[in-house]
């Protein structure tokens, strides 16, 4: 059983935020509006942080580590779901069920890593916008939540394709295979099978460089960091 | 209109609780006319939140909690004295609790349903509210405390119900010169109560039941309400200490409400006589104990952060300490026990204006303490991200949704009063008292 | 059965009432609740298909996929095909499908209603629209005005513009006139190497640049090469990691992710240039292989630094410690290969051109010119050549040079006598805009080729809108770019929604239907008959596309398959090329300075220097103001999210526009901590910017990267026009603040030479 993670090199990152906007348009991100932004109800399911700046003038550095959804191998999330509405599918993709979803928001403040967003209005693509929206991926209602999926709509069609073909799917259809790897310029971003130790995720994530983030709360993201020089 | 003069005798007593049950003053009204109006501004507000979303309150990220659940997490507590008063002391068999019983009791059953009431207006869903019956998860926190608040609602109501049977009787049969709507009323819920030393020795011990069952459903409930902070990880709530400093704050700020309601009762339906001050003395030196106990959780959780100066929980402390709930956290250390507490060692020995004075400033203070409790958390996550501004403002929506709980609660309370006894009549009576003896005896 | 009383009607009556009432309730709220509405829109029915285009949100053209279906753009991808950004795109590009579906975009030709800026207009057709425009020009032709015609635009990258300069010249006018800015780094390189270009770069090679200005990852053009180069800089090669150096007046994500910050106020980066060069000479440090064969005026221009810019002397001018100076000087030369890149975006000063000039001697010195890893000169694909225009006796000077908007204040050399608006701004992105607010009222007709109608726009006499680049053909030469010649190309993705017209296709009918004199030079019914004729150039050459049938047809379809050609290698070493002046050597004497103005027909004001200098020394740069009354520097800036004219009004830039400083929809100022606090300012306060042209009011934000007597602001905010979503838009346009000024041998505007003072609201 495949079991998807994600492998981010926080060296070529370079804070272009390609990622972050490529995020929302594959997904039909609704935009928020500049009141609905100044409350801090922008939804992005890909953010890149800026972490504090630091060291002396005039040699400041700072970091920039983009941020999704970590697929935790043991979700907070997940756990408190009253109604299993997110829940961890056999391949590792944590997901919401969008039609199940009572809003409670208990996943959201239980989530240490701040992935999960909550649509407090019914979300609009206004006027001729709405042309624009990915016929591939649900819009969402108003009152639940939504998050990043691993672009599981396109893994759903690639493991289609390959079963089609009859073989199995190739490490080089996985690495760009999300949105927001796909729109790096660095090409700093890789996804694949973590089960397949010869796969580029695999091999990258078992490397002296690598780290998760917030890793003594042990929640076993599957989201690793390389770590910059 | 009848105004019974103040005696001892049993059965004049009997006529000043039966009293409110025949008349309604002006006073009333005017009363219900007032928490009525504040009510229907909340269900108005409801409504509005209904047809737009949750983005009507000020609720934003990482802010994903305010007003709705603070309520929630307050009205469930207020509950408890309720069943401490009438569950856990008639085990331990502290008999002043008598006349009080019930007043405290009705506290829990008109307010858990608000409690309960503030967690589904939280719920971006209410719609799929049932959800929680199809597809509950045990795993989740959530779960428990619907379980556990259901029960506790439920179990509350019965015991309430049992408790007041005889007395509905008893204004089945006094009560000759109300409406016949009212008459009816007692007649149905009555039961059929017919006031046999048998069925009085069966109530006793279905009330002693209960009782143990309701000591351990008060535990449950609100140690379960604190484990759906607890159990997440997120600074300052992940903390062992959390599940008994919500027990003892519900009962803390439960018995400032009671005292309250006493000292309003004994006004009201002049009850100088059967709401001594006995009774307000023994509340004074619980709510002491209380609050000697809840400044004790208050100086370990915050003597444990400091010492320890991890970052992601010294954010949040700084927060309530010095930062943006400064103000609201001083404020509540200042109602729930730096004033009151000298109050209740000193001119409260004497005088039940200065009881309630302290009781109000201990629930406005307990109120203030589930909010800083949820707040500074939300607004100091663990990762700050990009857009999280980590502020929040209550809008009017919430702010007129609390206020119309609080005026639903005690309006619920007042007609509660005007209809029904609001002190035991039975238990208070010396016919009964030998009828279960008599058993005893023998 | 008992009668009904009158009681039991009113109980059954009330009974209903509520009912209804309660129905109609749960209907007004509740309707969005009930199960499956609204229905979330599931997964795809119609094909997929993948169009291949060019990006035109920003001037850099990168390959870009268009993913359509059943009709609609719902995503744009890179295309791997183009060579420049290899499948990526940057996150501008994601707003293209907000450009093309933007609901205020002009929908048919206007014609102005009422006195200009009112906003009133009347629809008409295409034919009065252009016949309009024809007789305007028709007169101004007869008249022997011609040379008054105006045309602005923002640099777009291929054939537009040449389509666009060859429209004017054809016409008579010699101001077809980008306001991208650029033309310093270009007469850079016509003076010391010869040709009017942008640098191209080759970053695969690079081991050491340091980047003098701008914001690399943020601010340059093509932006996503860089930042794929940044990447294989950094990684892509095991053993040899580059070392990156930005200096800049803030500290910017580039700054932050580079090895080195070196805070420097703007305009003083050819002081350090020249105090580095010092250290490179006096210690024989440059490459005297290079030198010697290569250059020309190398003993003047050594003199001059060893004289005069010591790195005592370079320590003053600049502000920077020396060690600094000579430790930058000694790196800079002991890697190999080590470039000097000056930036490309809005820091540029009163001395811009000599600045420029000294930086890119450090690359003569060191012998990176034409080397792997080097500074390159850009190859132009082999198009078809066409009849050259004809050469305009007396050549008519330029209105541009010392301030384009100032010229026409003031009233010289002459006025424009119409103006027309290509991708371009002016009223709001022009340098003090109230400069071209005078202008615009002194220019009888206007005429604007936008999409959108921002201030510029609202402000003209007839809207011939353009087709957005996803309706229509599309070519693209990335500015400066790779050396190899690359040229990218896009069909329409989806048919017009409205009724706009391709400017190509507009300015060729235009130029048909003037006189047949000017006809004749525009032998193409449409732009894509245009582009079609231009290509056959590298169907002969060869390059990336082979087809294997040897029909022009079949290239031309592959070509637009593939969305983008390149030449497979860049030609190192052909010095007659790279080095293109009168000696055929690299020039560290500006022997041809006024000469070369005049070529490319850029005229230095005559009153403003004697006589133009022989050697790249440092002139101070000006800062405009007191320094008594306005103690900080102003130093503006274009975020990542900035698609300036061509996506105005795209909610997702704008919702993306601050996040390095959790800033949405709404411009700000940053200042150091300290600063804003000896000025009593909290994190977002509101203040008053205030400099000698005017004031602005904004968000003060406090940012530790920002010096300690610099206020940072960024361009974008305080739109008055431009759609919904760009009228939302908070803060102030910083463009107001700026005194005009400008560089007075190409008549650059200079941005950062603005000082202002801060003050709480």
């Amino acid at each position: 059983m495949a079991r998807w993670g994600m492998v981010i090199d926080l060296d070529e990152c370079t804070g272009c935020r390609s990622c972050t906007a490529a995020c929302r348009a594959e997904n039909s991100v609704p935009f928020a509006g500049p009141d609905q932004a100044e409350l801090g109800r922008a939804i992005f399911w890909q953010e890149v942080l800026e972490r504090e700046i630091h060291g002396s003038y005039p040699f400041l550095e700072r970091q920039y580590v983009p941020r999704l959804c970590m697929h935790c191998d043991d979700p907070p999330c997940v756990k408190v779901c009253p109604v299993e509405a997110t829940y961890k599918n056999d391949e590792g993709v944590v997901l919401v069920d969008y039609g199940r979803c009572i809003g409670c928001r208990l996943c959201a403040t239980a989530c240490p890593y701040g992935v999960r967003y909550f649509n407090w209005y019914p979300p609009e693509f206004p006027d001729t916008l709405e042309r624009a929206v990915n016929p591939d991926v649900p819009t969402r209602p108003v009152g639940v939540i939504e998050k990043c999926t691993f672009c599981i709509h396109r893994l759903e069609e690639v493991k289609a394709r390959a079963e089609e073909e009859g073989r199995e799917v190739t490490d080089a259809e996985l690495v760009l295979l999300t949105a927001c790897n796909q729109a790096c310029p660095a090409s700093a971003r890789y996804f694949g099978d973590l089960e397949d130790p010869q796969s580029t995720v695999a091999r990258l994530s078992r490397s002296p460089r690598a780290f998760v983030l917030l890793e003594d709360l042990g929640t076993e993201p599957r989201v690793f960091y390389l770590k910059g020089e | 209109m009848l105004r019974p003069e103040i005696t001892q005798t049993q059965s004049e007593d009997e006529a000043l609780l039966l009293a409110p049950l025949t008349r309604t003053s002006r006073g009333f009204m005017l009363l219900v006319g007032l928490l009525a109006t504040v009510a229907l501004v909340g269900i108005f507000a409801y409504i509005r939140q209904l047809s737009r979303g949750l983005g009507v309150s000020g609720m934003n990220r990482p802010v994903y909690w305010g007003v709705y659940i603070v309520n929630f997490v307050f009205f469930i507590g207020l509950a408890h004295s309720g069943t401490f008063i009438s569950a856990i002391l008639r085990l331990v068999g502290a008999g002043w609790r008598t006349p009080l019983a019930r007043a405290a009791e009705a506290i829990t059953v008109f307010s858990v349903p608000f409690g309960a009431g503030s967690i589904l207006i939280d719920l971006g869903r209410i719609d799929r509210m049932f959800n929680v019956f199809f597809y509950g998860r045990y795993a989740s926190a959530l779960l428990w405390d619907v379980t556990s608040v259901s029960l506790y609602l439920l179990s509350s109501i019965v015991f309430f119900y049992f408790a007041l049977l005889p007395d509905l009787a008893h204004a089945r049969d006094q009560l000759t010169e109300v409406p016949q709507w009212q008459h009816e009323m007692y007649r149905i819920l009555a039961l059929g109560w017919r006031d046999h030393p048998e069925q009085y020795r069966r109530l006793e011990k279905v009330l002693d039941g209960m009782a143990v069952f309701m000591t351990l459903l008060v535990v449950t409930v609100h140690t379960v309400v604190a484990f759906v902070f607890s159990m997440t990880l997120q600074p300052v709530w992940h903390t062992a200490v959390l599940g008994p400093f919500f027990l003892v704050g519900a009962v803390f700020s439960g018995s400032g409400a009671v005292v309250i309601a006493m000292a309003i009762l004994r006004r009201v339906f002049r009850l100088e006589n059967i709401l001594t001050w006995k009774h307000f003395d023994y509340m004074r030196q619980l709510l002491i104990a209380l609050s000697l106990t809840w400044m004790y959780f208050m100086i370990t959780e915050h003597l444990t952060i400091f010492y320890g100066r991890e970052i992601p929980e010294m954010q949040v402390f700084f927060q309530r300490f010095t930062g943006a709930y400064a103000p609201l956290f001083w404020a509540m250390l200042a109602l729930c026990f730096l004033v009151p507490f000298p109050i209740l060692l000193t001119v409260g020995k004497r005088s039940i204006g200065w009881m309630v004075v302290a009781g109000l400033m201990i629930n406005v203070g307990m109120w203030l303490e589930r909010y800083i409790v949820v707040l500074p958390t939300l607004t100091r996550p663990h990762l700050l991200n990009e857009l999280a501004i980590g502020t929040y403002t209550p809008t009017w929506t919430e702010l007129s949704i609390t206020a119309a709980s609080f005026a639903g609660l005690i309006l619920l309370y007042a007609l509660f009063t005007r209809f029904f006894p609001i002190v035991p009549i039975w238990e208070r009576s010396e016919e009964v008292e030998a009828y279960l003896h008599e058993e005893e005896g023998e | 059965m008992t009668e009904m009383s009158r009681r039991d009607f009113i109980k059954l009556a009330g009974a209903g009432a509520a009912a209804a009432g309660a129905a109609g309730g749960l209907s007004y709220l509740g309707w969005q609740y009930l199960p499956g509405h609204p229905r979330p829109r599931m997964a795809t029915l119609g094909e997929s298909l993948w169009v291949p285009t060019v990006c035109r949100v920003c001037p850099a053209g990168c390959g870009v996929l268009a993913r359509v279906v059943d009709g609609q753009v719902v995503k744009i991808e890179g295309n791997r095909a183009h060579p420049m950004n290899e499948g990526k795109p940057c996150p501008r590009a994601q707003a293209a499908t907000q450009v093309l579906y933007d609901p205020d975009r002009i929908q048919g030709p206007l014609r102005r209603a009422g006195a200009r800026g009112a906003g009133l207009w009347e629809p008409i057709t295409w034919e009065e629209a252009v016949g309009e425009v024809v007789d305007r020009l028709r007169e101004l032709r007869e008249q022997g005005q011609a040379h008054t015609l105006l045309f602005l635009h923002d640099a777009p990258p291929g054939h537009m513009r040449k389509l666009i300069d060859r429209f004017c010249r054809a016409y008579g006018s010699p101001n077809a006139i980008s306001t991208d800015g650029w033309d310093a780094e270009r007469m850079t390189h016509l003076l010391t190497q010869g040709w009017f270009d942008m640098a191209a770069h080759n970053w695969d090679d690079s081991i050491y640049v340091l980047f003098f200005g701008g914001a690399f990852l943020e601010n340059w053009q093509p932006q996503t090469q860089m930042l794929a180069a940044y990447s294989f800089m950094r990684r892509g090669r095991p053993t040899r990691r580059a070392r990156l150096i930005q200096i800049s007046p803030r500290l910017s994500v580039s700054a932050a992710k580079a090895d080195e910050w070196v805070p420097l106020l703007p305009g003083r980066e050819g002081a350090l240039a020249l105090g580095m060069a010092h250290v490179i000479v006096r210690e024989k440090l440059y490459d005297e292989s290079f030198v010697e064969e290569h250059t020309e005026g190398f003993d003047e221009f050594s003199q001059l630094v060893v004289e005069e810019y010591t790195p005592a002397a370079t320590s003053g001018m600049t502000g920077l410690p020396a060690r600094t100076i000579e430790r930058l000087a000694r790196e800079f030369a002991g890697f190999d290969p080590a470039i000097a890149v000056p930036g490309r975006e809005l820091s540029t000063s009163t001395n811009a051109l000599l600045n420029r000039l000294a930086i890119h001697s450090l690359n003569a010195l060191v012998g990176s010119i034409d080397v792997p890893g080097g500074v390159l000169r850009p190859r132009e694909a082999p198009f078809t050549p066409w009849e050259p225009e004809p050469v305009l006796e007396p050549a008519p000077p330029r209105l541009d040079g010392t301030g384009l908007s100032q010229r026409i204040v003031n009233d010289g050399p002459y006025l424009p006598q119409a103006l027309f608006l290509h991708e371009t701004n002016p009223l709001y992105q022009g340098v003090g805009s109230g400069l071209w607010r005078g202008a615009f009222q002194m220019i009888p007709f206007i005429v604007s080729f936008s999409s959108f109608m921002d201030e510029s726009t609202l402000h003209s006499d007839l809207v011939l809108p353009n087709h957005t680049f996803l309706e229509r053909w599309v070519d693209g030469i990335p500015p400066g770019g790779l050396g190899r010649p690359v040229i990218g190309i896009g069909r329409p993705a989806v048919s017009p929604l409205y009724n706009t017209r391709h400017t190509g296709d507009v300015l060729l009918e235009l130029a048909r239907d003037v006189d047949g004199e000017m006809a004749d030079y525009f032998p193409w019914a449409d732009f894509e008959s245009l582009l079609r004729f231009r290509m056959r150039g590298l169907f002969e050459a060869g390059g990336s596309i082979r087809p294997e049938s040897d029909s022009y047809d079949a290239f031309w379809r592959e070509l637009v398959d593939e969305g983008a050609w390149f030449g497979t290698r860049y030609p190192f070493g052909q010095w007659q090329e790279v080095l293109a002046t009168a000696s055929g050597r690299f020039q560290f004497r500006l022997d041809q300075l006024g000469d070369a103005l005049d070529r490319v027909g850029l005229r230095a004001e005559a009153d403003s220097q004697e006589k133009p200098p022989l050697l790249p020394r440092y002139e101070p740069p000006n800062y405009a103001g007191d320094p008594e009354e306005y103690p900080l520097h102003l130093v503006p800036y274009r975020v990542i999210m900035d698609a300036g004219a061509r996506a105005p009004n795209a909610p997702l830039l704008w919702e993306m526009y601050g996040l390095h400083i959790k800033e949405t929809w709404e411009s700000w100022v940053e200042l150091h901590p300290e600063t804003a606090h000896s000025l009593d300012i909290e994190d977002g306060d509101y203040v008053w910017v205030e400099s000698p042209q005017g004031r602005i009011r904004l968000k003060a934000r406090l940012y530790e990267g920002a010096l300690l007597d610099v206020v940072n602001i960024p361009m974008g905010g305080g739109h008055t026009a431009g759609g919904r979503w760009a009228s939302q838009v908070g803060g102030g346009n910083v463009t107001e603040l700026i005194v005009p000024q400008t560089d007075p041998f190409v008549g650059s505007p200079a941005w950062a030479g603005t000082r202002v003072k801060v003050y709480k609201e």
